[in-house]
């Protein structure tokens, strides 16, 4: 059910990062609008603890739970209905990470949710798009996101407002410092490591990227907008530069000594020292891609999980990131040469399927995406070998980047796509058994009507375009064109049906219907 | 000696000025247009002044001087030079101050106000003295014997003591001894002597008078008062917020154990036994032992000037105003929720809007949390009542409280521990950082939504110094400043780091002074000699160095600066500096706002400060600038700065010889501006009473300038 803005609000979210704990207030508006009420950060030294030793300290535990104890307390002094505390890199990082949540909801009551990186890649893009949307026309632009954290570097790479590939690197700006010490790391040596870690190729071959395609840059995170502050201009939250302006502060950034340049930023030297690693990050991509402008978003982690917040609360079943989904799932798609016009055709049939039969039976609510999804790739296991490729998309798919799927739903996804052919579940599959019972049913019901769906398009020419369905008692009908040839879809159908009539107990019938002239 | 001159020609030594500052105190009680017992009061703040200065300044020096620090201030004066010339000065002006209440002591005789010694009393008078000294001070008193087996004793500072040498019957030597007079009695006594008004004696002569009952059995030989002063200029070794506390009662209870500064006694004490004794045991060299033909203890006379009764003999009562938003009276909420801002401007408004808004939230169900900073708060404060109360309710009550305002810490501590009792948070302050922002915030849910109200000011939570400092503060919800303040408790209770930056305060020690300097600099940045910048800031003290040179820097590119500064100057402005103009106001109210306004090229901007530019204020405190963006209330501060501006009758202005004009009217003048104030907020007030319109009416009198006019012209 929708709730009330003001239900909702005062709401607190809290962002543990690997160098410090933030709490972002905010309170609604009688006119609907979200205004920020207080801003906490608390520095703390997790990314030490973990980029080094793999997990928290105790002592670093300790702190963590005072923070968090004094977070409690203001969140408290605003009733704040909706509190959501989520940790970033270091804790997702970290080898103790369920020790450290159990810690701090004994001590503070909060509970942590460890944001993985696809999903922080996920809502710092929808709320980033938002912005953009708002001040340039986004949904036409093509170019690289990055966002740098202390700890995190996600690198996205999106084509026509639409995310279509992420990648995470154990990279960050504070995490440099960490690693090699404060005196130990210059900005070359930053640019190296973004080079020898090979995002450029990864997006080329990933992403398709060609080499001269004109690209824009944004760059998100604190430490980017530490550097273009000067920039900034009342009433914009964007900062937009030319490709010359940004360049030459990224220059600067990586000439001057950090504290004399936070000094003339008026910056405190612990933020001061992101001002070195963000410049040879833009630096990197300036040289290796074609950019044609820089952008720098306001969005930040806590911003992104308050846009969340209020699109749950105020539109829960808008689905903002579906055509994104789709777009990174075509991009896993023709990363491993998929037939695109196939993947298409069946997933046009699926859906068809899925929405005829989901008046009749139940599904799990997001499970029309995961259909899709799994029509979209399920023939991307002959990338490795046409020979039992339905085990191969199981394995390629389980392991993808698929920005804004859960590591469950991506599990449902690729054992839908691994019984698209050959022998349906059996006690004998470990990648089944180790499903729960909800997840063994709407994996059934999807394979069995990706199944169905597969064989109407055997001939890979898409030729069931539109289809055309109807029930009738225990029969489900497939009209098809008359005069058409469809011996080979009736064979095959024959051969996959027998899940679906296990499933539904439907008989699939393929029927000549004359076309209206 | 280059350097020497060019530093005194920017500069002015910081203690010579206060020195001058007090000089302008005295001027007031010098001044035949104040009322007899309003120019007592003077004489009473000089000595105040003066003992607090003693205690700090003087021991200050006096340490860097033991220590060997010879590094000159920045007019080029070294400490031993200033220790000299203080010295000198101090003198004089003591030598006035004791003319002055001579004098004064003379003309209230006129108006049958006595003071009289025990035996120029008639007989009856002084024998019923003597059986109140039996009942009533008697018990009090505590004799201390000096002698082999009772060392020399700790002797408060501040008090008077007496100073008594004695033979008992069966002994030979001289004995010592010590008699504090008791601070908790009355040191003025009225005595009924048949004559008409009223006469007193003074505490000290009473126990003088009788003070063989003290020490029976003796033979006295030599008695006198003296008063000593201790070196208070302690500083608090903190390892830790949290013993903050513990540490500054040891450092209350180590205060009595203080180097001596300053011995006074009266001019008539001869060189015998008992002064060598004193003087001997003191081991203070001459530099710091001060004769006088005046009663010790001057700050006492306050009490003259309220037992004497003689309305007629002081400033007729200016009863504070209300201001016009909460005439209508109901809750200061509504009142905030229909004005955009609202000036309080104590002690010519009420500063009750405070203590209601305060004692309104401590009950209100939808009061959430209450977040205050406290300072100097009076002891039976309505202010912590209130938020005790709040936290009672069960509000999230978080108290920042100072424990380092100098003088004030046993008075803190007392109402901190009740506070905490009552379930409030109560911070101690920060390590190193003098917390003096003053700034309230309540957080309010209102039909689901919340709000917050704020007040920002330059004085003190405290209902006593309201009456009498005139500071400026604002009442507002807006969500920015809100914001800010929020922000700023959160980095006083360490809740957070300070943040990136702020949206509309600056805040020391962050960047206020960088805000300070920018200010001043974009002023000369934008000043022409068609069209020259423009400056008027107001404030206590100015002795920040790297805000004198950018204020000189403005000034030669044209800047006209106007710095209204109640005390410390150290900027000179020297014969070239023509577009500095320095003026000091001393009046019945202590002048305490710190009000800035730029030019900005036509962009005007006000700011109100807890800040003086003074290097501790700018770099050592936790202190808070917000601009004023209502432009009924810049109208205001505009108009109230301009009346100070001219004000003839008690603006002295700072010449460039680094000296004061003197003024000694003997009358008041149209010209006086906390006249002019009073009456201002008067008329502003009957102006919205009486016609319900826009007070900004009252303004359209032909007379008064557009806030786009310069006052200076």
């Amino acid at each position: 059910m929708r709730k009330k803005i003001s239900d909702t609000f005062p709401a607190g979210i809290i962002d543990i990062g690997s160098h410090s704990a933030r709490l972002d207030l905010f309170a609604a508006a009688p006119d609907g609008t979200i205004r920020l009420l207080e801003s906490l950060d608390r520095p703390l030294n997790l990314g030490f603890d973990v980029f080094r030793n793999g997990a928290v300290s105790s002592q670093s535990i300790h702190q963590l739970s005072s923070v968090m104890g004094d977070f409690a307390r203001k969140l408290d002094e605003y009733g704040a209905a909706a509190r959501r505390v989520v940790a970033t890199s270091a804790i997702r990082e970290a080898f103790n990470r369920e020790l450290v949540i159990s810690r701090i909801r004994h001590d503070s009551g909060l509970e942590i949710e460890i944001l993985e990186a696809q999903e922080e890649a996920r809502i710092t893009f929808l709320s980033t798009r938002e912005e953009l949307r708002r001040c340039c026309d986004f949904d036409r632009m093509t170019g690289i996101a990055f966002i740098i954290g202390t700890g995190s570097l996600i690198v996205i790479f999106f084509e026509n407002g639409l995310l279509k590939f992420y990648e995470s690197a154990p990279l960050g700006t504070i995490r440099f410092y960490d690693e090699f010490g404060r005196s130990g790391i210059r900005p070359k040596e930053i640019v190296d490591i973004l080079i020898s870690s090979a995002i450029e190729q990864r997006l080329r071959e990933c992403a398709r990227l060609r080499p001269d395609q004109p690209l824009a840059l944004i760059g998100i995170g604190a430490g980017v907008r530490l550097l273009v502050r000067r920039h900034e201009t009342a009433g914009e939250q964007t900062v937009r530069l030319s490709v010359d302006t940004v360049a030459d502060l990224a220059r600067q950034a990586m000439r001057e000594d950090p504290q004399r340049l936070g000094r003339k930023l008026n910056i405190p030297d612990h933020q001061a020292m992101s001002l070195a690693p963000c410049g040879s990050l833009i630096s990197y991509f300036l040289n290796e891609f074609n950019c044609s402008e820089f952008l720098c978003p306001s969005t930040t982690t806590r911003t992104a999980l308050l846009d969340d917040l209020v699109r749950r609360t105020e539109k829960p079943d808008a689905t903002p990131f579906l055509a994104d989904m789709l777009a990174a799932a075509e991009g896993v798609g023709q990363k491993y040469g998929f037939d695109v016009a196939h993947a298409r055709s069946v997933g046009r049939n699926a859906l068809a399927l899925f929405d005829k039969l989901k008046r009749y039976y139940d599904f799990p609510p997001r499970s029309r995406i995961w259909l899709e999804i799994a029509a979209l790739l399920h023939d991307i296991g002959r990338f490795i070998d046409v020979r039992q490729h339905h085990k191969h998309s199981w394995y390629l798919i389980s392991h993808a980047q698929l920005p804004g799927l859960s590591p469950a739903e991506q599990r449902i996804i690729a054992t839908v796509a691994r019984y698209h052919r050959k022998a349906p579940p059996k006690a004998s599959h470990p990648e089944y058994m180790a499903l729960g019972a909800d997840e063994k049913v709407a994996v059934l019901k999807l394979a069995a009507i990706l199944r169905v769906a597969d064989a109407l398009d055997r001939a890979h020419c898409g030729r069931y375009r539109n289809l055309k369905l109807k029930l009738r008692g225990d029969e489900l009908i497939i009209h098809s064109t008359a005069g058409e040839d469809r011996r080979l879809e009736e064979l095959y159908l024959k051969m996959k049906s027998d899940m679906f009539r296990d499933v539904f107990g439907l008989q699939l019938k393929l029927e000549e219907v004359l076309e209206k002239l | 000696m280059n350097e020497f001159i060019d530093r005194s020609d920017r500069y002015i030594s910081r203690e010579l000025s206060w020195l001058d500052f007090n000089a302008r105190v005295l001027d007031e009680a010098a001044c035949t247009a104040n009322p007899l017992l309003e120019r007592l009061k003077f004489i009473a703040i000089f000595s105040s002044n003066l003992d607090e200065f003693f205690m700090v300044r003087i021991a200050g020096l006096r340490q860097l001087v033991q220590l060997g620090k010879d590094a000159p201030d920045p007019a080029g004066v070294r400490p031993e030079e200033q220790l000299a010339l203080l010295r000198t000065r101090l003198e004089k002006l003591l030598h006035r101050q004791q003319k002055l209440l001579n004098s004064l002591l003379a003309e209230l005789e006129k108006q049958d106000i006595r003071l009289r010694r025990p035996h120029e009393l008639p007989e009856a008078a002084r024998k019923e003295l003597k059986r109140f000294f039996q009942v009533q001070i008697l018990p009090v008193l505590t004799p201390l014997a000096v002698d082999p087996s009772h060392p020399f004793p700790i002797l408060n500072s501040g008090a008077i003591e007496l100073a008594v040498s004695m033979k008992p019957a069966d002994r030979q030597d001289t004995v010592f001894a010590f008699v504090e007079v008791p601070e908790v009695l009355p040191r003025f006594i009225a005595v009924r002597d048949e004559q008409p008004g009223k006469t007193f004696v003074l505490l000290e002569e009473l126990i003088m008078d009788n003070l063989e009952g003290l020490f029976s059995g003796c033979s006295i030989q030599e008695f006198f008062p003296f008063r000593i002063t201790r070196d208070m200029d302690f500083s608090v070794e903190e390892e830790g917020v949290e013993d903050l506390l513990a540490q500054i009662e040891k450092k209350l209870l180590q205060r009595r154990q203080r180097e001596p500064i300053r011995l006074e006694m009266p001019r008539s004490v001869p060189a015998g036994e008992l002064y060598n004794w004193l003087c001997g045991e003191f081991q203070l060299s001459p530099q710091f032992r001060y004769r006088t033909s005046v009663p010790l203890h001057l700050k006492q006379f306050f009490e003259l000037a309220a037992k004497a009764e003689r309305p007629d003999l002081l400033e007729p009562a200016w009863p504070p105003i209300m201001p016009p938003e909460f005439a209508a009276g109901g809750s200061v909420f509504d009142a905030l929720s229909a004005h955009e801002q609202i000036l309080i401007a104590p002690p010519f408004h009420a500063f009750s809007p405070i203590i209601r808004l305060l004692e309104e939230a401590a009950d209100d169900p939808d009061v959430l949390a209450i977040k205050q900073t406290l300072y100097r708060v009076s002891g039976n404060s309505p202010v912590v009542h209130a938020l005790q109360r709040a936290a009672r309710n069960g509000k999230q009550v978080t108290v920042i409280v100072e424990l380092k305002a100098r003088f004030d810490e046993g008075n803190n501590i007392q109402w901190a521990r009740r506070l905490e009792e009552s379930g409030a948070h109560v911070v101690y302050g920060i390590s190193n950082l003098k917390i003096h922002c003053k700034a309230l915030l309540i957080v309010r849910r209102e039909d689901g939504y919340i709000r917050r109200y704020l007040h920002l000011a330059t004085g003190n939570y405290n209902d006593k110094t309201a009456a009498q400092y005139t500071d400026l503060g604002i009442m507002t919800c807006d969500p920015d400043l809100c914001f800010d303040v929020a922000n700023l408790f959160n980095v006083m209770t360490g809740y957070s780091a300070p943040p990136q930056r702020w949206r509309k305060i600056a805040a020391a020690p962050f960047d206020l002074r960088q805000r300070v300097l920018e200010l001043i600099d974009r002023e000369a940045r934008l000043s022409t000699p068609e069209r020259p910048g423009r400056i008027i800031a107001k404030m206590n003290s100015l002795s920040d160095t790297e805000v004198i040179d950018h204020l000189h820097k403005a000034a030669a590119a044209h800047v006209r600066i106007d710095l209204i500064v109640r005390g410390i100057c150290c900027l000179k402005p020297g014969p070239a500096d023509g577009n500095i103009r320095v003026i000091s106001i001393v009046d019945r109210y202590l002048e305490h706002s710190r009000v800035f306004y730029f030019q900005n090229g036509g962009e005007e901007e006000f700011y109100l400060s807890s800040a003086d530019w003074m290097y501790r204020n700018l770099s050592r405190r936790i202190e808070l600038m917000f601009p004023v963006e209502s432009p009924k209330i810049r109208k205001i501060l505009f108009d109230l700065l301009r009346m100070q501006l001219k004000d003839e009758e008690k603006g002295r202005r700072l010449m460039s010889s680094g000296r004061y004009t003197r003024k000694l009217p003997e009358h008041h003048t149209p010209a006086r501006s906390q006249a002019g104030s009073y009456r201002y907020f008067r008329n502003l007030a009957t102006e919205a009473a009486g016609t319900g319109e826009n007070i900004l009416k009252v303004f359209a009198a032909p007379e008064t300038d557009s806030p786009h006019t310069s006052p200076q012209a």
